[in-house]
C-alpha cells in the first residue's frame, strides 16, 4: 500500500492568530521504503506523523491511500463509500482518509497501520502480552494471535515480561512493548514516533534494524527520530524545521 | 481472545480498590432509594392495616383508664390495656342516639406457657355484634368460631389445630390471622362464650383485677360505629354525658395524628433520599470525570489501534454500567438485610405500625432503585464519555505522556 499526502497542513489558533504547526507539505510513503524525519523539538514532526496516520485532521489537503488489493469482502464493505476504484485493470483502489467516516477510518487504522506513538502508551489494566495482542482483538480475533504475540515479545527481548503489567516495566521495556503491539497485525504501513528514545545503544540498533527489516519485507515505514544512527537505515531522509519539511540530500 | 471486549471487566477487576470505592458509592445510592421507598411504603401499609383493624369510630373505655398514654397504645399500637367495667355500659351506649352498631370487647392478660414466653393478650369479642374482628378473621381463615376455639395473631407460635392452655383451660387454635404490623399480631382472639369461660378460670389465678365488677358481667371497652352523617365528636360527647363513668374517644383524631406523623416521616425520608440522590450524583460526576480524565491517554491509544468512537463509548459506558449494576445490587441486598434484621427495632423506635409491602411492590422498588443508580451513572458520565471519545486522537495523545 502506498500513502500519498497532498498539500497537507495543520494550523492551531494561538494568541488569536493561526499558527501553522505544519506548512503545506507533500509526502509519499512507499512500500519497501523507510523514511526518517528529524528536526528540533516543536518543529512539527509529530503533527505530520499524526496527519499521515489518520489521528488528526489536516487543516487543508488530503491523505490518500492506494490499495492494490482488498483483503476479503469485509474490507470493501467497511471502506465502501470512501473507496474509489482506480482506472485500469487491477489498478487497485484509492481512499481519501479524511473522507472516511470514523468507523471506516478506525477499521482502516486497525487493518493497515501499525502506530508507535511518542512517549509511553499502555493500557494499565492489561498485561504486556494482552497489550500486544490488543489490536488483533478489536475486531475479529483469531487463534494465532497468542503465538505471534509471544514471538514478537521474544524478538523484542521482553518475553519474560509477558505476564507483567505496564506499571512494572521500565521506559525502554514499555517502548519495546509498544513496538511489538504495532506489529501484531502485520501492518502495511508502520509509523514510529521516536521509537528509540528510551533505549540503550544495543536496543536502539536492534529496533532500527528491525524497522529496516520490515521495510525490506515490502512495508512502508515512517520514523520520527533524533538519532544520527538512524540515517544508515533510511532510504529517504527528511528534516523538519518550523513546520517546513525538507528532503536531506 | 476477546481482550478488547473484556476490557471493561478487566478494568474493574484489576483495580480492586478503585472499583470498591465506586461500588460503595453506587451502593449507598441504591440503599437509600430502595430502603427509603421500602420504609415509606411499610409505614403506609402498617397504617392502612391499623385503620382496617380499628374500624370503629368511637371507643368507650372506663374513665380511670383514659390516660393519654393508654389511649394511644390502644389505638395506635393496637395494644390492649387491662381495665374493666359493667356490661350494662354496652346497652347504655347502644341507646344513645346516633350509634349504628355497638360491640364490646374484653381484654385479659394471660401467662400462656405453651405458646409464648411473654404475656399473651386475650381479646374477647361478641360475635353477635362484632364489626371489627370478624371481618378480619373471615379474611384470614374460614369458618365460624365454635366454643373453646380461638384465633391467634400472626406472631403467636401456634398453628391451626394446636391446643393452647389459658388458666388451665384448653383452647383449640382454629386459625391464624394475617400480619398487621401492630400489637394485634401478639393477641389471641376468642368469642364471647369462650372468653366468659376463661374469665371464670382466671379468677383463681389473680392475674386480672376485676375489683368490684362482677366477672360474669365485665367488659373492657365498647366499640361504636356511628350512623351515616353523624358528627363523631358530638356523638362521643353525647355518650360521655349520658353514660356515667366512661370516657368516649373518637379514634379518627388519633388516626389523623398518626397520619400526620406518617406524612412527616415520609417527607423526611423523601427529602433525605433526594438530598442523597443529588449528592451521590454530584460525587459520581466528579469521580467519573476523574476516572475518565485519568485515562484519556489510554482511550486515545485504543483509538490509535483502531477502536472506533462508538466502540470506545460503548466500552467506557459498559464499565460504568457494570459498576452501577453491581453497586445497585449490593445496596439493595444491604437494604433488604437491614429491613429484615432491624424492622422490629425500627418499628419500636418510630412507635408506628410497619408492614412490609407485598413481593410485587418490593420487586418494583428494587427495579426502580437499580434504574435510578444506572440512570445516575449514565447521566453523570455521559458528557465526559462523549468528550473523550469524540476528541481528536492526536490531541489526546499529546497529554501527560
Ligand atoms: N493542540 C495544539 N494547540 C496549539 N499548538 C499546538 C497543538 N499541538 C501542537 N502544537 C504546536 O505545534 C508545534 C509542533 O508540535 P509537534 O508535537 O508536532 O512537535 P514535534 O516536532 O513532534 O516536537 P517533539 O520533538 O518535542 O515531539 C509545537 O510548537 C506545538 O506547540
Ligand atoms: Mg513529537
Amino acid at each position: 500500500m502506498l500513502l500519498r499526502a497532498e498539500k497537507i497542513s495543520k494550523s492551531y489558533p494561538r494568541g488569536g492568530r493561526e499558527f501553522y504547526a505544519l506548512q503545506e507539505t507533500d509526502l509519499v510513503l512507499e512500500p519497501g521504503k523507510l523514511i526518517t524525519v528529524s528536526g528540533r523539538s516543536g518543529s512539527g514532526k509529530t503533527t505530520l506523523l499524526n496527519l499521515m496516520a489518520g489521528l488528526a485532521k489536516p487543516s487543508s489537503g488530503s491523505v490518500l491511500a492506494v490499495i492494490p488489493t482488498l483483503h476479503g469482502e469485509a474490507a470493501a464493505e467497511t471502506f465502501g463509500a470512501a473507496l474509489e476504484a482506480l482506472p485500469g485493470q487491477d489498478a487497485g483502489y484509492r481512499a481519501d482518509l479524511y473522507r472516511m467516516d470514523d468507523r471506516a477510518l478506525s477499521r482502516f487504522r486497525n487493518e493497515y497501520y501499525g502506530i508507535i506513538p511518542q512517549g509511553e502508551s499502555a493500557v494499565a489494566a492489561l498485561s504486556v502480552m494482552e497489550n500486544v495482542m490488543l489490536p488483533a482483538t478489536v475486531y475479529a480475533g483469531d487463534e494465532t494471535v497468542k503465538d505471534r504475540a509471544a514471538k514478537l515479545l521474544e524478538r523484542m527481548g521482553i518475553r519474560n515480561l509477558g505476564n507483567a503489567f505496564p506499571k512494572e516495566l521500565s521506559g525502554g521495556e514499555l517502548r519495546r512493548m509498544a513496538i511489538a503491539r504495532a506489529m501484531i497485525r502485520d501492518p502495511q504501513i508502520l509509523f514510529a514516533d521516536e521509537p528509540t528514545s528510551d533505549l540503550d545503544d544495543d536496543n536502539r540498533d536492534a529496533v532500527l534494524s528491525m524497522l529496516r527489516e520490515i521495510a525490506d519485507q515490502g512495508k512502508a515505514v515512517m520514523v520520527v527520530t533524533h538519532e544520527r544512527e538512524a540515517a544508515q537505515y533510511a532510504d529517504l531522509r527528511y528534516r523538519m524545521d518550523a513546520g517546513v519539511l525538507e528532503k536531506v540530500t | 481472545m476477546q481482550i478488547f471486549r473484556k476490557l471493561p471487566l478487566l478494568n474493574i477487576l484489576r483495580k480492586p480498590v478503585r472499583s470498591a470505592i465506586l461500588l460503595c458509592l453506587t451502593a449507598v445510592l441504591s440503599f437509600t432509594v430502595f430502603g427509603g421507598a421500602l420504609m415509606v411504603s411499610s409505614l403506609r401499609s402498617g397504617m392502612t392495616s391499623l385503620k382496617e383493624r380499628l374500624g370503629a369510630d368511637i371507643m368507650v373505655i372506663p374513665e380511670e383508664a383514659a390516660e393519654k398514654k393508654n389511649l394511644e397504645e390502644i389505638v395506635l399500637q393496637g395494644q390492649t390495656g387491662y381495665f374493666y367495667m359493667e356490661d350494662t355500659v354496652t346497652k347504655a351506649v347502644a341507646d344513645v342516639e346516633g350509634t349504628k352498631q355497638v360491640s364490646d370487647q374484653i381484654f385479659l392478660a394471660s401467662l400462656a406457657a405453651s405458646c409464648c414466653s411473654a404475656k399473651v393478650q386475650l381479646i374477647g369479642f361478641d360475635p353477635e355484634t362484632d364489626f371489627t374482628v370478624l371481618p378480619w378473621i373471615r379474611r384470614s381463615c374460614s369458618g365460624q368460631l365454635k366454643k373453646m376455639e380461638v384465633v391467634v395473631g400472626h406472631d403467636i407460635v401456634s398453628d391451626e389445630g394446636d391446643t393452647l392452655t389459658f388458666y388451665g383451660t384448653d383452647c383449640i387454635v382454629a386459625g391464624k390471622l394475617t400480619r398487621t404490623g401492630t400489637s394485634y399480631d401478639h393477641c389471641v382472639f376468642a368469642g364471647a362464650d369462650t372468653i366468659r369461660e376463661l374469665t371464670m378460670s382466671s379468677i383463681g389465678k389473680n392475674l386480672n383485677q376485676f375489683k368490684e365488677v362482677d366477672p360474669n358481667h365485665v367488659v373492657s371497652c365498647v366499640l361504636v360505629q356511628a350512623e351515616e352523617g353523624i358528627e363523631i365528636d358530638a356523638l362521643a360527647e353525647r355518650i360521655q354525658a349520658s353514660v356515667p363513668g366512661v370516657c368516649a374517644v373518637p379514634t379518627s383524631g388519633m388516626i389523623a395524628g398518626i397520619s400526620g406523623n406518617l406524612l412527616g416521616i415520609s417527607h423526611i425520608v423523601r427529602i433525605m433520599t433526594a438530598v442523597i440522590l443529588i449528592l451521590a450524583f454530584l460525587i459520581m460526576m466528579i469521580v467519573f470525570t476523574m476516572l475518565i480524565n485519568e485515562r484519556k491517554r489510554e482511550y486515545a491509544l485504543l483509538r490509535v489501534v483502531g477502536v472506533s468512537r462508538v466502540s470506545l463509548r460503548r466500552s467506557v459506558m459498559s464499565e460504568i454500567l457494570l459498576i452501577c449494576l453491581a453497586g445497585a445490587a449490593a445496596g439493595i441486598c444491604a437494604a433488604l438485610l437491614v429491613e429484615i434484621l432491624f424492622a422490629g427495632a425500627l418499628q419500636g423506635t418510630l412507635d408506628m405500625p410497619m408492614l412490609m409491602p407485598g413481593a410485587g411492590s418490593v420487586i418494583s422498588y428494587m427495579l426502580s432503585a437499580a434504574l435510578t443508580v444506572v440512570a445516575a451513572g449514565i447521566l453523570s458520565s455521559f458528557w465526559n464519555v462523549n468528550r473523550v471519545s469524540s476528541g481528536e486522537i492526536g490531541l489526546a495523545l499529546r497529554q501527560e505522556r
